[in-house]
């Protein structure tokens, strides 16, 4: 297989072919068997980009993954996000590649849940997941884990601390932060109402003061 | 997207709050209607038109209809975009494309060049240009809100708004004084040193005072992008802020400045509502003409 066409597919998954050289890819993967898996491989690793990966749930998922890391080790040596202003702004890569370690972890995770691959020397590679590796480790076999904060696209293990019935009881409502006395809230909404008059123009702004008045929680 | 006909539903994040709501938007003969109605906790809503703005709140059991002054609209102060100005401040870029709410966007990053704004990525639909959604970033890089669409309708056809005003008979009826512009020329008693770079004066009013409230200067700020408020009112010891506080990407900060209540709002950094509340001066030498 020529790279030209490697780089067609990865270009078809992108979406940035012409509809003449999409056709013709696709032409000449539905011809060849070889091409067929390189779409198929491709297609997954974009999927994981994306993090997308976990709605496919072929059971081989997971070692097909695996697989990847050691072929493709280019998606994890990628820097995390956050922390450095300019990542956000690269979405479609600075997020993807953390999506795709949460991803990656959730779909390892269980493997090394399993107490006969304590120290399975595929996940050496796993140069990122590290750190989640050795929290999944210190959990018992029977506990789960999950995502906690996709935001952050940090695996945390629930049971590294007991759930309390504080954190159900303690709903934060949509309010003002530190504020108690009554009537400085209302003024603020006042306010609020006011200038969302003046800031609910243009591309950006929209109706976003708006919703966050009418969303308002007035529960004290 | 002024001129579009639209409704749907948005989820709204901030911090860690998530709210759903329905919009209805519309468009017709150069009259807009636009009507944001919270789909969960209290029902409240609130109605634009060209010269009202109508906040209908059953957990108050209260309707408060502003009226807008002849010549003054309730969609005010619109600001074109001037992208040069704009490009002083925040550098765009294209980001690619995406789909929301079923539909095909095209992806833009503003990023601000400075810690005095948040920046933004917008999910802008294909065809009209409506932001499907937008995520709010501060300074941190963390995003402090998140608006995006889960369904939309495109449709000229959607011609009214309908609020369901029965079962409200026991409500109170609020009707806030009206505030009035104050020309540019008319000297200000207050005087603004060392905004933060790119935001100027948009639009200035004075309320009257009227039952419960005193009367009240309202400063405009812009950059062409972010939109800033500051409120300035006899001080009144118990209900002034004089500390920051925020809702989601929102940020306010008060202060007391010769005797008078100053509180900035706008969703901005805390930093920079922080900076302009400490840069007001309150200037003896301006004559006050009412």
């Amino acid at each position: 297989m020529t790279e030209n066409i490697r780089e067609q597919i990865s270009a078809l998954l992108d979406d940035e072919l012409s509809q003449h050289e999409m056709s013709q890819t696709v032409e000449q993967l539905s011809e060849q068997k070889s091409l067929q898996v390189t779409w198929d491989r491709y297609h997954l690793i974009s999927d994981v980009i994306r993090g997308d990966a976990g709605k496919r749930t072929a059971p081989s998922l997971a070692d097909r993954v695996r697989t990847q890391i050691d072929a493709e080790p280019a998606i994890l040596a990628a820097p995390k996000p956050a922390k450095t202003a300019p990542v956000w702004v690269r979405p479609l890569a600075g997020a993807a590649v953390a999506a795709s370690v949460a991803v990656l972890a959730v779909m390892t995770a269980p493997q090394l849940l399993n107490p006969e691959v304590k120290t399975p020397p595929q996940m050496a590679t796993l140069k990122v997941a590290e750190p989640i590796y050795a929290q999944s480790v210190s959990l018992a076999p029977a506990q789960g884990y999950q995502l906690v904060n996709s935001a952050q696209y940090q695996v945390q293990p629930v049971m590294s601390a007991r759930p309390t019935a504080r954190w159900f009881t303690q709903y934060p409502g949509t309010r003002w932060k530190n504020l108690a006395r009554p009537a400085t809230v209302s003024k603020l909404n006042k306010y609020l109402v006011d200038h969302s008059e003046y800031a609910t123009q243009g591309p950006v702004r929209g109706v976003v003061p708006y919703a966050t008045f009418v969303g308002y929680d007035a529960r004290r | 997207m002024r001129t579009l006909s639209y409704e749907g539903t948005f989820v709204y994040l901030h911090s860690t709050q998530l709210e759903a709501m329905q919009i209805t938007h519309t468009a017709n003969n150069d009259q807009e209607q636009e009507r944001v109605f919270s789909l969960n906790g209290a029902a409240r809503e609130v109605i634009r038109s060209q010269d009202s703005v109508i906040c209908v709140l059953p957990d108050a059991k209260a309707v408060s209809v502003t009226k807008h002054e002849a010549g003054d609209r309730s969609f005010p102060v619109v600001l074109p975009m001037n992208l040069s100005r704009l490009s002083d401040y925040y550098e765009f870029r294209m980001l690619g494309d995406a789909r929301i709410a079923d539909r095909e966007a095209v992806v833009i990053g503003v990023i601000p060049r400075d810690a005095y704004r948040y920046g933004y990525r917008l999910f802008l639909d294909a065809d009209h240009a409506l932001p499907l959604k937008t995520d709010t970033i501060n300074e941190e890089g963390e995003m402090v809100a998140q608006i995006m669409f889960t369904s939309l309708r495109i449709d000229p056809s959607i011609r009214s708004i309908s609020t369901a005003m029965h079962g409200k008979a026991g409500y109170s009826w609020l009707h806030p004084k009206p505030a009035h512009s104050i020309p540019a020329s008319v000297p200000a008693n207050w005087q603004f040193k060392q905004l933060p770079d790119g935001f100027r004066l948009q639009a200035r009013t004075r309320q009257a005072a009227s039952l419960g409230s005193q009367e009240m200067e309202h400063f405009v700020f812009s950059d062409g992008l972010a939109t800033l408020s500051v409120y300035i009112e006899k001080a009144d010891d118990a209900d002034g802020l004089r500390e920051a506080s925020r809702m989601g990407a929102i940020n306010v900060y008060g202060v007391q400045i010769s005797g008078y209540q100053v509180t900035v709002v706008g969703e901005v950094p805390a930093q920079t509502v922080r900076t302009i509340a400490n840069a007001i001066e309150y200037s003896k030498a301006a004559i006050r003409r009412d």
